[in-house]
């Protein structure tokens, strides 16, 4: 049984502690939805598993059916059968969808796959998606609406058949039948390979769809409640205020760079300087 | 597209469209390109040093000019080039190398409604020394001229040397020129997120290095003959990511 297990995780970025103790166990065909307010450390436990370099392990453990998960590199981490649907999908210019997809699958098997079941396959997926016809010979990302963006993630991961996936944000930027393609696509894979999801969402709709089998709210980078589908619903209908109550806790406020403006040399519309 | 294969330093005359292989230690081709379109493409494939020296007039014409040079070899290429009236111009060049490069551009837009357009690919990888003069200049009565310089430039690693230098001399009124330069390393955000589909570094790599000798594609007038040297340049490639 495929199985994630994470244990007192500490995580810095830079010189601050973003996670301060998480502990979590994933099995195979559990849906987990990660809930809690902006900035307390819900992206950077996503980011933190799948390895991203500016997020430094201070304590704490993960296994991957249980191997050490943090001794892996970030390619090891994927082919392992991890994957993370990013809230912002990097573009590459110049590296086709197809040519991406078909490196990506061929990096985790011994044997390359065919040329006819990889078209057949990705054809299927980006028709089950509704996404455009050329988007296989499209640049990764390049030019894509934030909708595309998202679509592609889940395009990719229907391709790669993850043992675990995790969703970060997958639904924001989607409209509402975008939703329910993109959910019924995650049911319908999570369905037939029994992976196992973290999922992280601001909005009941989209769980409301997923229905998650487990629901954990993390502020200020400990998991302060846990619970089932229930729980997201009261958050989506009461909010997280009743939770700062009852545990007598804040959550860490949400910093954002100040920006200054140094003016500008640039042409007003009407045609005159600035 | 006929092939020629140059394998001594004594001039090479360009006169229709071709595919030129470079097998020798110094080359020297001249152009001469009139009332007509026509492609060419010079591929280097000499293991060893090489020199480069080409030249010639354009005199309504359309020519493309592709250069491809993925050997792990130094190259000194110097390349002057008169364009006439009405007549059009477009290079499009890729480099990768380890090595040691020096690359000098001279190209002139001599007549007037002249148009020339330079695109160039590099990759520098770890080590490599690379410096490319591109210079253009629009000489006094090419009236209406257009002289447009596009350069990305990749570095990998720890080269020693990524320099381009884009430079343009405009001597008259009424002309468009313009030039752009992109040069840095793989972001690592794009690193990132490709490793996180399970491509090593190299693998992606070598994804993206394909990624840069792509705009030949269109430099092909034969469909077979494009694909057989893209192969050979995907060959290079994937040794070069294999080391």
């Amino acid at each position: 049984m495929n199985k994630l297990v994470i244990e007192n995780l500490h995580v810095n970025v830079g010189e601050k502690e973003i996670l301060k103790g998480i502990d979590l166990e994933v099995n195979e065909g559990e849906i987990h939805a990660i809930m809690g307010p902006n900035g307390n450390g819900k992206s950077t436990l996503l980011q933190t598993i799948m390895g991203h370099p500016a997020y430094e392990v201070t304590k704490g453990s993960i296994y991957l059916n249980g191997e050490d998960l943090l001794s892996m590199s970030v390619d090891e981490r994927s082919r392992k059968g991890l994957f993370l649907a990013m809230q912002y999908p990097k573009e590459i210019a110049g590296v086709t969808n197809s040519d991406f997809l078909r490196a990506a699958i061929n990096s985790r098997l011994e044997k390359n796959i065919s040329l006819f079941k990889f078209i057949k396959e990705m054809e299927g997926n980006i028709s089950k998606l509704k996404m455009k016809e050329d988007l296989a010979h499209r640049f990764v990302n390049d030019g894509f609406s934030g909708g595309e963006k998202k679509r592609n993630e889940i395009l990719q991961m229907m391709m790669l058949h993850p043992d675990f996936a995790m969703l970060d944000e997958i639904d924001s930027g989607l409209d509402v039948d975008a939703i329910k393609l993109v959910s019924d696509a995650i049911i319908e894979l999570k369905e037939k390979s029994n992976m196992g999801l973290m999922i992280v969402s601001h909005y009941e709709r989209f769980f409301t769809m997923i229905k998650p089998t487990h629901s954990h709210v993390i502020v200020d980078g400990k998991i302060v409640v846990e619970g089932d589908d229930e729980l997201v619903y009261k958050i989506d209908s009461d909010g997280y205020d009743w939770l700062y109550d009852e545990l007598k806790i804040q959550p860490v406020k949400e910093s954002r760079p100040l920006v200054y403006s140094l003016g500008t040399c640039a042409r007003n519309p009407r045609g005159k300087n600035a | 597209m006929p092939s020629f294969i140059i394998n001594s330093a004594e001039k090479f005359f360009v006169d229709r469209s071709m595919t030129i292989i470079i097998d020798t230690a110094e080359a020297n081709i001249e152009y001469d390109l009139k009332d007509g379109s026509y492609a060419i493409l010079i591929f280097n494939d000499h293991a060893g040093n090489a020199v480069l020296n080409d030249s010639g007039r354009i005199e309504n014409a359309d020519v493309k000019i592709n250069y491809l040079q993925l050997e792990q070899y130094d190259l000194k290429q110097n390349t002057k080039v008169e364009v006439d009236k009405n007549a059009r111009l477009s290079v499009n060049t890729t480099y990768l190398g380890i090595n040691n490069k020096d690359i000098i551009f001279d190209l002139y837009n001599e007549g007037s409604d002249s148009d020339i357009d330079i695109t160039n690919n590099i990759v520098c990888l770890d080590q490599a020394s690379f410096s490319m003069d591109c210079i253009g200049t629009i000489i006094k009565g090419a009236k209406r001229s257009k002289c447009h310089q596009s350069t990305h430039c990749l570095t990998i690693d720890n080269p020693k040397k990524a320099r381009v230098l884009p430079v343009l001399n405009i001597d008259e009124n009424d002309v468009e020129a313009s030039h752009s330069l992109a040069a840095g390393t793989i972001d690592e955000e794009v690193l990132f997120y490709m490793n996180s589909r399970g491509l090593n570094k190299k693998e992606a790599l070598n994804l993206i290095l394909r990624s840069y000798l792509m705009p030949s594609d269109n430099y092909y007038d034969d469909f077979a003959e494009g694909q057989a040297i893209q192969e050979r340049a995907i060959k290079k490639v994937d040794e070069i990511c294999s080391m």
